[in-house]
């Protein structure tokens, strides 16, 4: 994975979106992944399914668990997608400087209990101020516009890896 | 800018699902791990076979994928808003090789007609917004459950 590449064709169309309907748009499927919809219907997830609910079910062992040598835990894909947040943010508010360690991003073993909450709280933390981001920003670059879609989609992959590898580590023996 | 402008949106609308299900740019996901590129390697076997007895098959992530793909071209090309019956779209479970194949090429003719509208939608109004979002969200979350379930269907015995 590599840091966000604007898109930006030349501008020859003279329609715009206000930035208050992108922005609505934005948050709500934000918000439906990390902390679940804030309208009575969902977008793409089942009521209860968002991330921060997700993770709350979860305790540090089955966290720490893998399927198999090729997967990555529970709490890897947390923190990595905690570090997503992260790395994103601050690229969007100061630019893309240095390359991120994305690798490391992955290099969490077992968690302990305080560790995992730990990891949750640094989570709704990030999420927290990614969220200030685009309820704040008034200048919606190319290159912000891209790193607001992949902050979408990133997470919403996760979250769909998350949730089936924890269906995968409660099958029954 | 307190105004975006369409062609710049429609431009991230299009990479976005480009990236997810045919061609990655390293937006959100690595080399060669795209939906259809993920399909390409799974057979009807494989997509047929559940991890767990409350898990979907991957052929029915991919019809529900599809189904989503389609009520949400009613809505847009059409103005067609008429409740889904989501239940339906994972009635899909066991499939043929032949049934599989269909299943990939319907999913492919969801895709190209959905970049169609995004590419010529002149009305962009907070609910086509909202759909372009939902659009990359549930895809990109499907893409995810059918990657980590191919994962756990191939952990050896």
């Amino acid at each position: 994975m590599t840091a966000l590449t604007p898109v930006t064709t030349a501008s020859t169309d003279s329609d715009q979106i206000p930035v208050d309907e992108f922005r609505g748009a934005l948050l709500a499927a934000l918000d439906e992944a990390f902390v679940g919809a804030p309208n009575p219907w969902t977008l793409f997830t089942d009521k209860g399914s968002s991330l921060l609910e997700t993770l709350a079910t979860i305790d540090a062992a089955t966290a720490s668990m893998v399927i198999s040598s090729r997967t990555a835990t529970i709490a890897a894909q947390a923190n990595h997608t905690r570090f997503y947040l992260d790395v994103l943010v601050a690229g969007l508010q100061d630019g893309f400087d240095e390359k991120a360690d994305w690798e490391g991003s992955w290099r969490i073993g077992e968690v302990n209990d305080e560790e995992w909450q730990d990891l949750i709280a640094h989570l709704r933390d990030s999420f927290s101020k990614a969220r200030a981001f685009v309820e704040t920003n008034t200048e919606w670059s190319p290159t912000i516009l891209a790193g607001a879609f992949g902050l979408v989609a990133h997470s919403a992959y996760h979250l769909g890896e998350i949730r089936q590898a924890l269906a995968a580590l409660q099958v029954p023996e | 800018m307190s105004q975006i402008p369409v062609d710049i949106f429609r431009s991230n609308v299009l990479q976005l699902l480009d990236e997810t299900f045919e061609n990655v740019h390293g937006y959100i996901l690595d080399r060669g791990t795209s939906l259809f590129e993920t399909l390409a390697t799974i057979d009807a076997a494989t997509a047929s076979r559940v991890f767990s007895p409350r898990a979907s098959t991957i052929a029915a992530q991919v019809n529900h994928t599809r189904f989503y793909l389609d009520v949400l071209i009613r809505d847009l090309r059409d103005g067609d808003s008429t409740p889904a019956d989501w239940d339906s779209s994972w009635q899909v479970t066991e499939v043929t090789p032949e049934e599989w194949d269909a299943l990939i090429a319907g999913l492919r003719t969801s895709y190209d007609e959905i970049k169609t509208i995004a590419a010529n939608l002149d009305e962009w109004t907070d609910d086509t917004v909202g759909g372009a979002m939902a659009i990359i969200a549930h895809s990109a979350y499907h893409l995810g459950e059918i990657r980590l379930s191919l994962a756990a269907l191939q952990v050896p015995e």
